[in-house]
């Protein structure tokens, strides 16, 4: 069944420009030049239910304006939008009931309450019943590990916390849709990882549909199967994940700190060097050689220490444009 | 109507709860209130030391319009005060975003999010005043007066708070509007002068283009008997007539949020 379906979207937002200086103020004041930004220019895609879908793509490249004109906050421009059937600008109760929406950025717990009010507020908004909503919260407090946290004034939790909170409060009426943006902006490691293991978990057991942007390769790789990559407004790409980190990300970064120093020519051998000092040097290196180069260099210096890194999202949609047309031509819609 | 009641009930016992947690707020806010509160009353009994009647008010009757203001103000300010003044901070950090995508009515959510507990303590106070006011007064107060007084009681918080939503969500798109949004609080101290002071066209304007009579003048000559049936019917109208007006401001600036913001 089709969960969510995208015809032809645009969105262009009305900016107005302004020269330099005072009489450029001045014009601007009595003659305003507008134009239009393309947030989201033609762009179509359908999700199936259950699907677990990765909005990808570099800042300002139009992942949030999608969601939000998804979750009925702005009206498109053009074309048509179906997200369970109901036109999401229309804002109809019923469809509300259904979706939610997660933003990494933003909160709605209240900030000088335990997390445990935001929820109880949110129970009555959505009128979940008593014994739905003690069964939901005892489930996601266990899945979410927040039993000592959640009687806690939420400005003194962690960011991690809150975050976990955010998702709580989100949830407590069991969307049967999830929006979330950048939900694991500006947390540690440990944290960003129980933040994916949770959204995976709620997909499985609620066979709920979910579209989660981030600039973090990892929440993407570890979670969707499918990555719609958004640049510009367009879409560049739709498909399975793992052909777009092979494809466009055929490299890692190999970062080796030596226990003597090193002259920078006999690192050219091994790969790419990315930035250079005597003891601590980066390397690109590409994807399949990396065991092999690593191995390599263990062999070759002493070697205190060796880390390896996957390419920032950013810097994949970068190489994705640079490289051109192919791009273009792997648009699926 | 029944869920609205229950979630109203939610928030305002999330807003005593928040309360609790600011003890200190609480009582700093009561001190003030009360020093204010004499000053005020002091100052009409100063004034009243020189002169007889003010626009034909004796000092009874100012006494009853000076506690009609800290009662209506005191309302205002509790169930909506916090709330308009957090409405534009709502929106320039997106967190409107949520509220838009909630099943709830987005007025009555961001009206009423916060019930703020400390300006009680003017109502209360103000209570006192108008209980030693009225016993001042020539004429006892009937039933019907007392109705009446609490009918445009009601009148005059509905008027002050959609005047003030009606300047927020014009802030909402124009962008910026210096001062404006102190409108509420200029609407409160000049009501605290009955508008019989004033004549002609002054007396007018300040009826039924900024209705500052209704929020404190009206209300008192209610209680003493003194209101003809127009200006009650009159204060009706234009209690009505804000709260649509306000309703029609807040839906354009809904769009223009929904178009404009990313």
């Amino acid at each position: 069944m089709t969960a969510i379906s995208v015809k032809n979207l645009s969105k262009y937002y009305e900016v107005h420009q302004k020269e330099p200086g005072l009489v450029g103020s001045l014009k601007s004041f009595v003659l305003r030049k507008t134009y239009d930004v393309k947030a989201v220019d033609d762009i179509s895609f359908t999700i199936e239910s259950g699907e677990l879908v990765g909005f990808l793509g570099p800042n300002g490249a139009g992942k949030t304006t999608t969601l939000k004109v998804l979750s009925g906050l702005l009206y498109p421009t053009g074309g048509d939008v179906s997200v369970l059937g109901y036109t999401p600008w229309q804002r109809q109760a019923a469809f509300q009931r259904r979706f939610a929406l997660v933003m990494g950025q933003k909160n709605q717990v209240w900030w000088d309450l335990p997390p445990m009010e935001t929820f109880l507020i949110n129970k009555e908004i959505y009128e979940v019943p008593d014994a739905q909503f003690r069964e939901t919260l005892d489930e996601l407090v266990q899945i979410l590990e927040l039993e000592k946290v959640i009687n806690v004034q939420a400005r003194k939790l962690s960011l991690g916390e809150r975050m976990k909170c955010e998702l709580l409060a989100a949830l407590l009426h069991r969307p049967q849709v999830l929006f979330l943006d950048e939900p694991t902006i500006g947390l540690d490691v440990v944290m960003q990882q129980n933040i994916r293991n949770f959204v995976r978990e709620y997909n499985a057991r609620y066979g709920a549909t979910v579209i989660l942007t981030s600039h973090y390769m990892r929440d993407v790789e570890a979670l969707c199967d499918r990555v719609l990559i958004i640049d510009h407004g367009h879409l560049v790409f739709d498909g399975d994940l793992d052909t777009v980190v092979r494809r466009y990300a055929d490299y890692k970064f190999m970062t080796v700190t030596f226990e003597s120093p090193v002259v920078e020519a006999a690192l050219a051998a091994y790969g790419t060097v990315v930035s250079y000092r005597p003891r601590t040097t980066t390397l690109r290196i590409a994807r399949d050689a990396v065991p092999q180069v690593s191995a390599r260099l263990l062999q070759d210096y002493p070697v205190l220490d060796l880390n390896i890194v996957e390419p920032e999202v950013d810097d994949v949609v970068r190489q994705l444009f640079s490289g051109g047309k192919p791009a273009y031509a792997e648009v699926v819609s | 109507m029944q869920r609205y009641a229950r979630l109203y009930l939610a928030f305002a016992k999330n807003s005593f709860l928040n309360a609790l947690e600011y003890r200190l707020s609480f009582t700093v806010w009561s001190i003030a209130t009360i020093c204010y509160a004499v000053v005020y009353v002091a100052s009409v009994q100063i004034i009243f030391g020189h002169v007889q009647t003010i626009g034909g008010w004796r000092v009874e009757q100012m006494l009853v319009l000076a506690a009609t203001v800290m009662i209506v103000d005191g309302i205002v300010e509790s169930i909506f005060g916090e709330n308009m003044n957090a409405l534009s901070g709502l929106i320039n950090r997106g967190e409107l975003d949520f509220v838009l995508s909630k099943p709830v009515n987005t007025r009555f959510y961001v009206s009423t999010r916060k019930f703020d507990w400390d300006p009680l303590v003017q109502v209360v106070l103000g209570g006192g005043v108008l209980w030693y006011a009225v016993g001042l007064l020539a004429e006892p107060v009937t039933w019907l007066g007392a109705l009446l007084y609490l009918g445009m009681v009601v009148c005059a918080c509905l008027i002050a708070y959609s005047l003030w939503f009606i300047i927020i969500s014009v802030t909402f798109f124009v962008g910026r509007l210096n001062n404006v949004a102190h409108l509420y609080y200029n609407l409160i101290e000049a009501s605290r002068v009955p508008t019989d002071v004033f004549r002609g066209a002054l007396r007018l304007g300040l009826t039924f283009l900024l209705p500052v009579a209704f929020i404190a003048t009206v209300p008192s000559q209610a209680l003493m008997g003194l209101l003809s049936p127009t200006f009650a019917l009159a204060a009706v109208a234009m209690t009505a007539g804000l709260l649509i007006l306000s309703h029609l401001f807040w839906q354009l600036a809904l769009t223009k949020y929904s178009s404009a913001s990313s």
